[in-house]
């Protein structure tokens, strides 16, 4: 039986109070307690990790997370219920933060996942005892203990390693989509789908819904869709910030230099896990505006760091620190941000700027 | 203990100027291009290095006798539609420019392959003739065999490696990133050979010449700590 809403909601109240439990009974700043070395989705974190900063992000967030489980239990009370519509109260309710515990039932309705997979049973391990490209197999190969070898779950030597799994994915989806094959990035993404989705032909198809239906086609071979919406993130920059855009332009520090793993990995391995969990959710209902809204608003959080530095090398710097910044930390003031700091920005202008920008001078 | 990228140490004396370089990796993907990078800037390995998506930068300096060379490092994706986006980007925003900008205004580049893949080496010598043909035409070039600690798993012969690189007048060693061996003696050998005159002061992009900047401004060294402190 599936763990139901209101346990949920206990399950992330007990915590909470073990946590409070844990902070006074000691005040080592060793504690392992407070200072666990890897996050709650397996990563691991950084020497330079701030613990003060997360566990008060965290305390807050975490009543956030409770309130929103048991809301969440009274619009879909379970999986095995009829699906809700597509309405603006869902959309509200996704933009707001979907609970570990369901994200799982909604990023499969949300995306249109769970119908593709009913429409096509069986595909998926045809395509996997069939699978013979060897294109495609070397080259899943050489990435399979390269995708987060920092996470425990993705380690070659540990004991539930879901590399075996990841590999499955990537391959059967090299021999379905054949336009693609295989795309480094992909597995960045597979495997975080993986973590969150735990069964392999349902992370498949999750993964085709969101290369295939949700984003342009940005993994084809020339990765011209990927390109052209960097074009237009580089215009929408040109056009909320100017100035730092001179600024970057003057320095040569131009939109593929940092923004290429935001797109591709669709900002997996760019920011905290966990405010890329919360991004994901709101892109499988709402679709790839949700990648210019983040970006813009991570160029608009670093707006002023950005221009006060004067050297190619200090600039990319800034960029690299991104996963540990608190702006980006606090998962739940991010996501609110996105859906205001870089207004106005319609869905509308996207598609103009992409047309404007597909067309390459030869 | 790992070892720092710290080839030669400053003899205090005759200090008078740093050399900043432009320097790209380029190779196929999993030879092994952003673990010499690591080893050198940082002194680390990692059995599984994390795939690159687009370009990483870092920066390392290394000590001659009289002058402090900077390397301004690209290290780049190995998958090519990755490593070209930069290039499609620019002709997308029509902007222009002949060739892919990791390498354009480069003043040298360590072409790296795996001595236990024939195909990585081929794909090398596919590099090599690509910077010969479009890159800067004093660009100094460096081929790599690495992952040398593989020596049971051979497939490339060093020397045919080594005959490939005299013809076409490229620095040449065998290296592992694991071993650190010929690591930083790579970029050191690299550093000696680069030109260090001072006509070239216009930026990173000049031809051929080095950028000097000025020694009593430090520059902002964001790698794992270089040799003059």
């Amino acid at each position: 039986m599936a763990t139901s809403y209101q346990d949920l909601a206990d399950n992330i109240r007990n915590k909470q109070n073990q946590r409070k439990l844990e902070m006074e009974r000691s005040h080592n700043n060793n504690d392992e307690y407070q200072k666990p070395r890897i996050d709650g989705n397996g990563f691991e974190r950084s020497a330079s990790f701030n613990f003060e900063l997360y566990n008060s992000i965290m305390s807050d967030y975490l009543v956030v997370l409770a309130r929103r489980a048991t809301r969440w239990q009274k619009l879909w009370p379970s999986s095995n219920q009829r699906q809700p519509k597509r309405s603006a109260t869902i959309k509200r309710y996704i933009r707001k933060g979907v609970p570990d515990g369901v994200r799982k039932q909604v990023w499969m309705f949300a995306s249109g996942a769970d119908k593709l997979m009913k429409q096509n049973k069986g595909v998926y391990r045809n395509l996997l005892s069939k699978a013979d490209n060897a294109d495609v197999i070397s080259s899943v190969e050489k990435d399979l203990f390269r995708t987060y070898p920092d996470n425990i779950h993705f380690r070659r030597d540990s004991d539930d390693s879901k590399c075996e799994q990841l590999y499955d994915v990537l391959i059967v989806y090299g021999h379905y989509n054949k336009g693609v094959g295989y795309c480094q990035g992909l597995n960045y993404i597979a495997a975080m789908l993986l973590l969150v989705i735990k069964d392999e032909e349902s992370t498949f198809w999750l993964l085709v819904a969101l290369t295939m239906n949700l984003l342009p086609n940005y993994y084809s071979k020339g990765l011209n869709d990927l390109i052209v919406d960097q074009a237009v993130f580089d215009k929408l920059l040109s056009k909320k910030l100017p100035d730092l855009h001179a600024h970057l332009k003057s320095h040569g520090v131009d939109v593929p230099l940092f923004a290429t793993k935001w797109f591709i990995c669709l900002f997996a391995d760019v920011l905290p896990s966990e405010t890329v969990l919360r991004l994901w959710d709101a892109f499988f209902y709402e679709g790839s505006k949700i990648i210019f809204r983040a970006a813009l608003t991570i160029m608009i959080k670093l707006d002023e760091r950005l221009r006060s530095k004067d050297d190619l090398a200090s600039i990319l710097e800034i960029f690299k620190s991104i996963a540990e910044l608190p702006e980006f930390l606090n998962c739940h003031q991010f996501i609110a941000a996105i859906f205001e700091i870089p207004n106005p920005l319609s869905m509308d202008t996207i598609k103009q700027l992409r047309q404007e920008c597909a067309k390459p001078s030869n | 203990m790992a070892s720092r990228g710290q080839p030669q140490r400053p003899n205090g004396s005759g200090q008078s100027k740093i050399c900043q370089f432009k320097l790209v990796l380029l190779g196929e993907s999993a030879v092994g291009k952003s673990s010499l990078v690591l080893r050198f800037v940082k002194g680390q390995f990692q059995e599984y290095q994390e795939s690159t998506i687009g370009a990483a930068f870092l920066t390392q300096t290394v000590c001659l006798d009289d002058v402090t060379v900077k390397f301004e490092i690209w290290d780049t994706a190995g998958q090519e539609n990755i490593f070209l986006i930069l290039p499609s980007f620019c002709r997308y925003l029509r902007y222009h420019s002949l060739a892919p900008m990791y390498y354009r205004g480069a003043q040298t580049a360590i072409v790296v392959y795996d001595i236990s893949n024939a195909e990585s080496f081929q794909r090398a010598k596919a590099w090599v003739k690509e910077l010969q043909r479009q890159a800067s035409p004093n660009i100094v070039i460096a081929l790599a065999g690495n992952k040398a600690d593989l020596a049971n798993k051979r497939m490339v012969d060093a020397d045919e490696a080594q005959v490939y690189a005299e013809e076409n007048g490229l620095l040449f060693m065998e290296t592992s990133a694991k071993t650190a061996m010929n690591v930083n003696e790579i970029f050191l050998a690299i550093a000696k050979k680069l030109p260090k005159s001072e006509q070239g002061g216009g930026g990173a992009a000049t031809q051929g010449g080095a950028r000097v900047v000025d020694i009593n401004k430090p520059a902002n060294n964001s790698g794992g700590g270089g040799c003059c402190k």
